[in-house]
């Protein structure tokens, strides 16, 4: 089966005050579709770089990327938008939720960006939110839910347009440690049930032993835990 | 994603973000209400201005005299008559055919004794005029017009209501029945002299501006006491003129020389406030163009407010673009999303503002009129229905463009927010 994640010699640096600062150095990565990858790494060692690349908020400096079939590198604008609308969908430690919206607006929105009609995209965020246990709360602002029932919010929106890679920035960064299995069991089954990759940065042992691979980004490189 | 959507979603966040909208539209409402208060204030300055200069007739409309007109008539804004000349129906049918001449209301005037049945009788002048005509500018303070046909009813003055109902109101003396008597003309038969009477319903009470009227009544009254008094003599007009005075109404102020010049060319006296009103229109129109620059200016601050708060709001909201980038919003969608914003916030503001300015352009007008009042000078208070829809349109119109150009810049400056600085976290 063809790699639904394919990176070759990726590098990436950041302009620093003391000059250039290399992030990444030569990244070589492939994840199969439906598998579950988890990122380790000190701090600053280039893994929210690597995600933001695959997940096209940033371009990659050289190298090649290719996710699901498309070469990011050659993407313009509209065409890594498309990129986040259609084929990868992010989960983020802060969750990520717009505070003057309901948790279904907030599901809804990625469907409104994905040009769904508005009954679909409400009867799909209204089955997303049951999914993940929050078909009660649907009308809550997120002010009115807690860090793990946001956090399931965002996952109920990073899955509205059935991605085909799920990309979590250490999704339960900030959450206690209940709230966070019941998030990481929710990425789970959404492997299972969507079929979609999940590739996830955690600094948790518990939560990179729930994957298949655990690779750790070092020197800017990456290579087995 | 579509404009209608980014609309819903401008609406939820103004929706939601209630406190800062309110404060942020309390700056566009200001300066609308300001606008639409000093706009309509003007307005109506210049239309009081314009009804007072005449005499409670029409803009436009010029009084002709049974006179031949004096050679300086067409400098003068009154009446400049040498030797008479009668006003009769082929008179009135030529100043019809005149070109921008609207309409030609012939008037009749005969000195009668009005006797009220509460008692008590005055001396008065009954015109007669033809009622049936469109545009009558006559003021109905209560109850109707005369039946153009009827022998029986009359209009009457508020000096009748103030004779005979003291303290009360036009209201009052609407279904009274009057006394009229015309007498033979006076003079001409030493002793007791001759009088005709005739016996009247008052149906309404119309304003004493109306060529200064006592009371109002049909052409055929008037016709009626004319053959029955003989023709009064009147100074230097003509004596056997049919009419005492012809009304012309224009087509507008800008008629107005136009058509004296032909009623001079005609040979009859007329009387037109023309030179003062131009006069008095020049100076309003130099405060119209202050007051324009000072509702500018205001309208602009509020779109410095606008723009000060989508400022504000796109450092605040950082996060949430990168995020609203991050599930697929494109630069377009963002972009979208804080302009309609700015807008909906200008059009609340602006729809305030504008009900805010009515009301001020009242309280304003009543202390005006409060202090002509005291003055002398009589005139109608502001009413909400004086404020032009134009200028209210304007305010809403100016609000709402405003804003969405405040909105510009912070709309921009969203939509180019590098994504991975924005999203923060990740």
């Amino acid at each position: 089966m063809a790699p639904i994640i394919e990176v070759l010699g990726l590098a990436h640096q950041y302009r620093g005050p003391a000059g250039e600062v290399p992030v990444l150095a030569g990244v070589d990565l492939e994840v199969e579709p439906g598998s579950f990858v988890a990122l380790v790494g000190v701090s600053g060692a280039g893994k929210t770089t690597l995600l933001a690349i695959l997940g096209g908020l940033e371009r990659p400096q050289s190298g090649w990327v290719r996710v699901g079939g498309h070469d990011l590198a050659t993407l313009g604008p509209a065409g890594l938008a498309a990129h986040r609308r259609h084929t990868v969908g992010f989960v983020f430690q802060h969750f990520g939720l717009m505070e003057a919206l309901t948790a279904r607006e907030n599901v809804e929105l990625a469907l409104t960006f994905a040009g769904a009609a508005r009954r679909t995209r409400r009867a799909r965020a209204l089955e997303l939110l049951d999914q993940v246990g929050l078909g009660g709360r649907a009308d809550h602002l997120p002010g009115r839910l807690s860090g793990g029932e946001q956090q399931r919010v965002g996952i109920a929106r990073a899955l509205a347009n059935r991605p085909l890679v799920l990309l979590a920035d250490e999704p339960t960064g900030n959450l206690d440690r209940q709230s966070g299995d019941s998030v990481l069991e929710l990425l789970e089954s959404a492997r299972r049930e969507q079929g979609c990759a999940v590739v996830l940065v955690t600094h948790e042992e518990g939560a990179a032993a729930r994957a298949d691979r655990v690779l750790v980004l070092e020197g800017g490189r990456l290579r087995a835990a | 994603m579509t404009w209608f959507d980014a609309l819903g979603l401008a609406l939820t966040s103004v929706r939601r973000r209630r406190a800062r909208t309110a404060l942020t539209a309390l700056g566009v409402a200001l300066g609308s209400a300001l606008l639409v208060a000093l706009g309509s204030v003007g307005t109506a300055a210049e239309s009081r201005a314009v009804e007072h200069l005449g005499q409670g007739l029409p803009v436009g409309a010029i009084k002709v005299a049974p006179a031949r007109p004096g050679f300086l008539q067409l400098n003068s804004d009154e009446f400049e008559g040498r030797g008479a000349h009668a006003i009769d129906e082929s008179t009135i049918r030529q100043v019809r055919a005149l070109p921008g001449v609207r309409g030609v209301l012939p008037v009749q005037a005969a000195p009668v004794i009005a006797v009220p049945a509460a008692g008590g009788s005055y001396a008065a002048v009954m015109l007669g005029t033809d009622l049936a005509a469109g545009d009558l500018p006559v003021t109905v303070l209560s109850g109707r017009l005369p039946d153009a046909a009827s022998a029986t009813e009359v209009a009457v003055a508020p000096s009748y209501v103030a004779r005979a109902h003291p303290g009360g109101s036009p209201a009052d003396a609407v279904g009274d029945r009057l006394q009229v008597a015309e007498p033979k003309v006076l003079g001409a038969l030493p002793g007791a002299p001759m009088v005709r009477w005739f016996q009247a319903t008052v149906v309404g009470v119309i304003s004493e501006q109306f060529a200064q009227a006592d009371l109002l009544v049909p052409l055929l009254q008037t016709q009626a006491a004319h053959a029955w008094q003989g023709v009064q003599q009147d100074g230097s007009y003509d004596p056997d003129s049919p009419y005492q005075q012809l009304i012309v109404i224009t087509s507008g102020l800008d008629q107005v020389h136009r058509v004296r010049a032909e009623l001079y060319v005609l040979g009859y006296a007329s009387a037109a406030p023309e030179h003062v009103l131009g006069a008095v229109l020049r100076y309003l129109h130099v405060v119209d163009i202050v007051i324009a620059g000072i509702g500018g200016i205001a309208i602009l601050i509020s779109g410095l407010s606008v723009a000060n708060a989508l400022l504000a709001a796109v450092r605040e909201r950082r996060r949430e673009i990168g995020v609203m980038k991050s599930i697929g919003a494109g630069d377009g969608d963002v972009l979208r999303w804080f302009l309609l914003e700015a807008g909906l916030i200008g059009l609340v503001g602006g729809v305030a503002g504008a009900a805010a300015g009515m009301a001020m352009a009242v309280v304003i007008g009543l202390q005006v009129v409060d202090y002509l009042t005291a003055q002398g000078l009589v005139l109608d208070p502001i009413q909400i229905s004086d404020v032009p829809f134009g200028i209210m349109l304007a305010g809403i119109a100016g609000s709402v463009l405003v804003s969405l150009a405040a909105g510009i810049a912070p709309a921009l400056r969203a939509a180019r927010l590098p994504m991975r600085d924005a999203v923060g976290g990740l």
